[in-house]
């Protein structure tokens, strides 16, 4: 089977991984930030296993797989984070939530 | 019998403990006898040390050591004790006097009206003793300065015993502050002494001598730096044996509790700088100008403390500028290279003064805490004991021929009279420091006799003056019990006979040993008599104690003509149309305000305006402040835009310095 190579994955890990920091930086939605987390740690777990078939060893997919684990977890405690944000504070948008000003 | 010595110094540390651990619980009585038996129990001890030393080959030394306490590189120092006829000799006044003051506190100490807790005193003095055994055991400078400190501080908490009233208590800090001047000096002359000897330092006594003789080009003779070695130990010695110019703090030190005066103030502790200089002999006479200072100034202080006793109605300050005076005729005949004769005096010193000073306490016990001589007189016939005793420690003091003051004294006094002067180089040839000491001391001992005898009979004789019969206490002064007679009868004897343990020369016709205590001591400092070389003319001595005889005789006799045959209507005729010397005299040559005016008030002016208000507030407070408002400013300003609360500037702030770390990864 012919490979393609290194380079793409990384180039398509390295785009998705730019979505995903422009989303957390600019989107004021709360779910949509923590998705565009999802799409980062995704983006990693990419360039993970692009590594790991480039080099022929599994360390790569079981960082990938641990990822995914703690990314399942994340992604519980934090929807429970927004839904209880949401039901005390009524709100949801980013720039709202700034009670640590200083 | 070395391994006597740790027991000697352990017993009365452990007294002191044991007092402290179970004084609150038993009776004051208890706590008494304890430090008293502690204390017997190491006189006992150390007679034997001495006797054992008397009865061995002449330049015995014994030492042990308990253990190494400090190890640097080459350097060790010792916890080790060591015992020589000199200071074996110490041992023996400080438990000797020491134990028969313990047991006359317990007497002393029994007023049921005192608030404070006797067990404390006790401590403190079993404590002192332990300490002051330190000093003049150990067998290194650091463990002589460890008890030169240690003395220090009992006499400050004795003095502030009844710290309750803030006089005594700020008598004793002066006490301290005083001292702590002199220990300065001393730990300076200590390091000095340590860096001069480069490869070969050593702290020990017994090494430093040998260093000092074997490499003579460490210690170049009369060089500036062994001079100044030497008046830096001698700072110390002023500190602490109250000479001129640091004497102020002693006549305050009667603050405390009379057995102390007698014990620490007139006893041991401050001879202990006479010690020091004893023990540092061999640099001492390297330094001709040195010892031109130390013999000038204890010639000075002898003469100048004299002439205040003269004036004061407080019998315990008169006893007190005595002290200074008698300290500064010990410290003239060390400063002229008389070690012997300089012990000799400590001795006597330490019998009739510790006498004076307790049959004074018998008075002021009796009287219920009076002590100005105006309200006493007549004594003699409510007192036997006391006055009995007090007078021979009176005919000693003065120099009465047969009992030991005179012969220390006047041993001194001949001694500085033919010193050849070369020893003691000040100024050049033409300055005859020997006599100009002895004339000081002549003087001195005039004005002794003077002011002894005026404390003598204005207490003991004319009618009694205090009690004014409204005052069912003050009526009728009674004897003090047996616990204080007693130990003022031993020292009586002492006092008495002490003179016999160095007969002079010319005495040698009785079939008695005559200077025994210098064949004695004579091992200890025979190198150092060696290059002194005295050749002294005895034929002068018994001339010259005539000359002081007769003198001292017109001076008891204008003594009794004012206060006995002719003493007026009032207590003291001299203060009746005061003269302007008596003014003078009376307020201590003012020197207390001279130190008030030139050196405490320049201090706290120097300490409140410019330390305090300059460098503290405004340069330390101000820099201080400076940087916290500029912290507080910046995030006033500043900050805010950083901090704003709002998660996405700070993800900004996290990815941008990712990115920053990224590249600089990348390019380096």
């Amino acid at each position: 089977m012919e490979s393609i190579g290194l380079y793409p994955v990384l180039a398509v890990s390295g785009v998705l991984f730019m979505l995903g920091v422009t989303g957390v930086l600019t989107r004021r939605n709360l779910l949509i930030v923590f998705m565009s987390v999802e799409l980062m740690l995704n983006a990693v777990n990419l360039a993970f296993v692009g590594f790991s078939r480039h080099s022929g060893l599994v360390d790569g997919h079981v960082i990938a797989i641990l990822v995914m684990a703690v990314a399942a977890a994340e992604a519980a405690v934090g929807l429970a984070l927004v839904i209880l944000l949401y039901r005390n504070r009524l709100a949801v948008q980013m720039d709202e939530l700034d009670t640590l000003k200083g | 019998m070395e391994s006597l010595l740790p027991v000697i110094v352990a017993l009365p540390l452990v007294g002191s403990i044991v007092i402290a651990l179970i004084g609150r619980r038993v009776s004051r009585e208890v706590s008494g006898w304890i430090g008293t038996g502690a204390m017997f129990l190491a006189a006992f001890l150390s007679i034997r040390v001495l006797l054992d030393l008397v009865a061995s080959a002449a330049g015995t030394v014994t030492s042990t050591t308990l253990y190494t306490w400090i190890e640097v590189g080459d350097f060790t120092a010792d916890i080790g004790f060591a015992a020589d006829p000199l200071s074996a000799g110490f041992m023996c006044i400080i438990t000797g006097v020491g134990s028969l003051i313990h047991m006359y506190s317990i007497g002393y100490m029994s007023d049921e009206s005192d608030r404070q807790s006797v067990w404390r005193f006790f401590s403190y003095l079993n404590l002192f003793v332990f300490a002051m055994l330190l000093l003049v055991m150990g067998d290194n400078l650091l463990l002589m300065f460890v008890g030169w400190e240690g003395v220090g501080l009992c006499s400050y908490l004795l003095i502030g015993f009844w710290y309750e009233n803030a006089e005594f208590a700020s008598a004793g800090k002066k006490a301290f502050v005083t001292n702590r001047v002199g220990d300065f000096c001393f730990i300076l002359g200590a390091f000095w002494l340590f860096w001069m000897l480069g490869d070969h330092a050593t702290l020990n006594f017994q090494q430093l001598e040998v260093v000092v003789h074997a490499y003579p080009m460490l210690v170049p003779a009369g060089g500036v730096a062994i001079t100044s070695v030497c008046l830096l130990f001698f700072g110390g010695v002023t500190g602490k044996s109250a000479q001129m110019p640091l004497y102020v703090w002693l006549p305050d030190a009667m603050a405390g509790p009379t057995p102390v005066s007698a014990l620490i103030h007139a006893a041991t502790m401050v001879t202990a700088g006479v010690y020091l200089i004893c023990r540092l002999h061999f640099l001492f006479v390297l330094s001709p100008i040195a010892m031109g200072i130390v013999a000038l100034v204890g010639g000075f202080t002898a003469f100048f403390a004299a002439t205040i006793a003269v004036t004061q109605w407080d019998i315990k300050k008169v006893l007190a500028y005595s002290t200074v005076s008698q300290l500064g005729y010990m410290v003239m005949a060390v400063g002229l290279g008389h070690y012997v004769a300089g012990f000799f005096h400590v001795m006597t010193h330490a019998f009739f003064k510790a006498l004076l000073f307790l049959g004074a306490g018998s008075i002021i016990h009796a009287l219920h805490h009076e002590q100005d001589m105006r309200n006493m007189g007549g004594l003699r016939k409510y007192m036997p004991v006391t006055f009995w005793t007090m007078t021979i420690a009176y005919l000693a003091i003065i120099g009465v021929p047969g009992l030991s003051g005179f012969f220390s004294k006047d041993e001194i006094l001949w001694l500085a009279y033919s010193t050849p002067p070369e020893h003691v180089a000040l100024l050049g040839e033409g300055f005859r420091i020997q006599r100009i000491a002895y004339g000081l001391g002549f003087a001195g001992a005039v004005l002794t006799a003077f002011y002894m005898s005026r404390l003598y009979f204005m207490t003991f004789f004319g009618e009694y003056r205090g009690g004014h019969g409204d005052d069912e206490h003050h009526a009728e002064p009674h004897e003090s019990p047996w616990l204080i007679t007693v130990p003022l009868v031993v020292l009586a004897v002492l006092s008495l006979f002490g003179g016999l343990f160095n007969l002079p020369h010319y005495m040698h016709g009785l079939g008695l040993p005559t200077e025994w205590l210098h064949h004695f001591l004579h091992p200890v400092f025979h190198h150092s008599m060696d290059a002194l070389a005295f050749d002294l003319d005895t034929g002068k001595e018994f001339p010259v104690a005539a000359v002081t005889l007769v003198a001292i005789g017109a001076s008891v006799y204008a003594a009794y003509r004012i206060y006995i045959k002719d003493p007026g209507d009032a207590p003291d005729p001299l203060a009746v149309e005061p003269s302007r010397t008596w003014e003078l005299s009376h307020g201590k040559w003012f020197v207390d305000e001279l130190y008030e005016t030139f050196i405490l008030r320049p201090i706290h002016f120097v300490s409140r305006q410019g330390l305090w208000a300059v460098v503290d507030v405004v340069l330390i407070d101000g820099t201080v402040n400076l940087v916290g408002r500029t912290a507080q400013g910046l995030g006033r300003h500043y900050g805010r835009l950083v901090q704003s609360g709002q998660i996405q500037t700070y993800a900004l702030a996290i990815a941008g310095g990712s990115v920053v770390i990224l590249y600089w990864l990348s390019v380096g």
